[in-house]
């Protein structure tokens, strides 16, 4: 019950602030967006004629395309977006949520109750990430609404794609609710999320990489960074897989990932929990 | 059983950087039986602050053992039966004085049939029920702190413990604060006040401790120190040489700042008895003042005492010793 307490605060503070509306109206401008610029002519499951942001895609009448395929693809495509999307905003509009309970005079009330440590940074996690969740489920299933009443394509493995995209906000959540516990500074927060998220690429290319680098020590650091950060350009890829219903490939990206926000999360905790406040 | 139980507690701050030490706390050990109101004084930095972070769990000491309510502090399941207004505290300012409120209850773990009905109850007490749906963002620093004493007694404690409670009321506001806790205290709850505003507390506490620079350096019984003793001021023409020495002989407790004379007499007839010994050495008076013997003289007397050098600035003995 205090638990829900929190998380249910954390949704207050969140809808009260100015990061998380602007968060919510973007979301909302997006799916606006989509709603209006595509537009498709389906016939008899055939693709007559399409305009995406108003330019004209050009289909030759005689041969017809077979829609499915290729409302797939691009609603692959929309979910790659939205996993960038969402990442983003999420990390930028939950980073304040850690440092902002540990400001003096709110963490000494929040300490007083008869609440562990733990529990209290857990509830803030499960706060966070229950947000977030409404807001990703929304806006992916907004988006999946329109492309499938558009073109009568109902393709449920889209709405399938925001599981990726929570897992891997539930990843660098651990790393915004760590660097927030340790620094107390959310600018710093997102800006330590921000850069494992986009090293996620060069790294994921290490087979390319690899050979480039001279000395045995470079290779060894290249590796370890690669095996033990989390893999935010490979899930990203799982995004896209999911809406295109193909099946995981790898689960290895997903398991060290997991690893390491949990990892990140124990460490914000036994962190807090000897903190003098 | 006690309510509050200090043995030894000592904290050093230590600076990440400069490597520097603080020690706001230095083994203070007291207790506090049940129903009793207790002030902690002590001027600012004394650590005060300090030693009721320690007790509620938000800081954690060096040395020392501490129990609330008989129990450890490491069992923060007691917290349920404690309330603490802290010294700056700070409130959602998205929430309403009523959801403030209800949200430290739920995290107190009260139920809700029972929390509505306490809500209203306790913004009445406060005098803040016009305003129990109004956001914080309009209330005045006054609101504010008497919002904070309402959130203290949300889960009807029995160890109250407040970290300067009137800091930031106008005078009405401190007066309504001192019935309130009168009031508590009648109601046989354990009060524990941290201050530095003597009068405010003189009248609630039973007994009241002074710490100044992380150490206790005395306690007293708010009986004791009105009830022997009435302090008078003397002033002298001239310092005398005889004069310890006689004042010594006559077993009053006094303290001699040059030609200020400050006798502790139990009553009239002891003053004139002091007097005429006085005058019998010769010694010349100007001048005979009653004076209050307040918390705030016993008060500042205590931290002369303290301070480096003090015992010769002012002499200071009491009439027993050799
Ligand atoms: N978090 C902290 N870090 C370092 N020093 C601190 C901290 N909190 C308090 N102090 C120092 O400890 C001493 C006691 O402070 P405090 O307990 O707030 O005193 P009081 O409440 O009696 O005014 C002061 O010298 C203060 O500067
Ligand atoms: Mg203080």
């Amino acid at each position: 019950m205090k638990t829900l307490a929190i998380i249910e605060d954390t949704f207050r503070e969140s809808f009260s602030r100015l990061t998380f509306v602007g968060f919510f109206v973007l979301s909302n401008l997006l799916v606006l967006a989509i709603l209006f610029a595509v537009n498709l002519d389906v016939v008899d499951g055939v693709l007559a004629a399409a305009t995406l942001f108003g330019k004209e895609l050009h289909l030759n009448p005689q041969h017809g395309l077979q829609i499915g395929p290729i409302i797939r693809q691009v609603e692959s495509a929309f979910a790659v977006t939205l996993y960038v999307m969402s990442i983003f905003l999420s990390v930028f509009a939950t980073a304040n949520l850690v440092p902002h309970m540990l400001e003096k005079g709110t963490i000494d009330l929040v300490l007083s109750k008869p609440l562990s440590r733990r529990g209290i940074l857990l509830a803030k996690y499960l706060g966070a990430l229950s947000v977030v969740s409404f807001n990703v489920w929304y806006l992916v299933a907004a988006v999946w609404l329109i492309l499938s009443t558009k073109t009568q394509v109902w393709n449920f493995a889209f709405l399938a794609a925001a599981l990726p995209i929570l897992f891997t906000f539930a990843v660098l959540l651990g790393v915004v609710i760590l660097v927030g516990t340790l620094s107390g500074s959310s600018s710093l927060a997102i800006m330590v999320t921000y850069v494992i998220f986009f090293v996620s690429q060069p790294l994921a290319a290490r087979e390319k990489i690899v050979p480039l680098l001279d000395s045995q020590l470079s290779v060894t650091a290249f590796q370890t960074l690669y095996w033990v950060l989390p893999k935010t350009f490979e899930l990203g890829n799982l995004v896209r897989e999911t809406a295109l219903s193909r099946p995981v490939q790898s689960w290895t990206p997903v398991w060290t990932s997991g690893l390491f926000g949990l990892g990140a999360l124990v460490a914000a905790i036994a962190y807090f929990e000897r903190k003098d406040y | 059983m006690t309510a509050l139980w200090i043995q030894g507690l000592t904290k050093e701050y230590r600076s990440f950087w400069t490597r520097q030490r603080i020690r706001a706390l230095d083994g203070v050990s007291f207790q506090v039986p049940p129903g009793e109101v207790f002030a902690l004084l002590g001027p600012n930095g004394a650590g005060k602050t300090t030693l009721v972070k320690i007790l509620l769990g938000i800081t954690f000491p060096n040395g020392g053992d501490a129990r609330l309510l008989d129990r450890p502090l490491s069992d923060h399941s007691i917290r349920a039966r404690v309330g603490y207004l802290p010294e700056n505290h700070r409130y959602p300012p998205y929430l309403t004085g009523r959801q403030v409120l209800d949200y430290f209850a739920r995290l107190a773990g009260i139920r809700r049939h029972v929390r509505s009905k306490r809500i209203g109850e306790l913004l009445k007490l406060v005098k803040m029920d016009p305003w129990g749906d109004t956001r914080l963002r309009k209330y005045s620093k006054g609101m504010m702190q008497r919002l904070g004493l309402a959130q203290a007694l949300v889960n009807e404690p029995d160890l109250l413990i407040l970290d300067e409670p009137t800091d930031g009321v106008d005078p009405v506001g401190r007066r309504e604060i001192r019935d309130i806790l009168l009031d508590l205290k009648k109601q046989g709850k354990t009060i524990f006040i941290n201050s530095h505003l003597l009068s405010e507390v003189e009248r609630v506490c039973d007994r009241a401790a002074i710490l100044n620079q992380g150490k206790l350096l005395k306690i007293v019984a708010m009986e004791e120190l009105n009830r022997g003793s009435t302090l008078y001021r003397i002033d002298l023409a001239e310092a005398n040489g005889f004069l310890s020495e006689v004042l010594r002989a006559s077993g009053v407790p006094f303290e001699l700042d040059k030609t200020r004379l400050t006798l502790s007499v139990r009553d009239t007839a002891e003053l004139n008895r002091t007097l005429d010994r006085l005058r019998a050495a010769s010694v010349e008076i100007r001048a005979v003042l009653p004076l209050q013997s307040s918390l705030e003289d016993y008060f500042i007397r205590v931290l002369q005492e303290d301070r480096p050098g003090g015992e010769s600035q002012v002499e200071s003995q009491r009439g027993c010793s050799p």
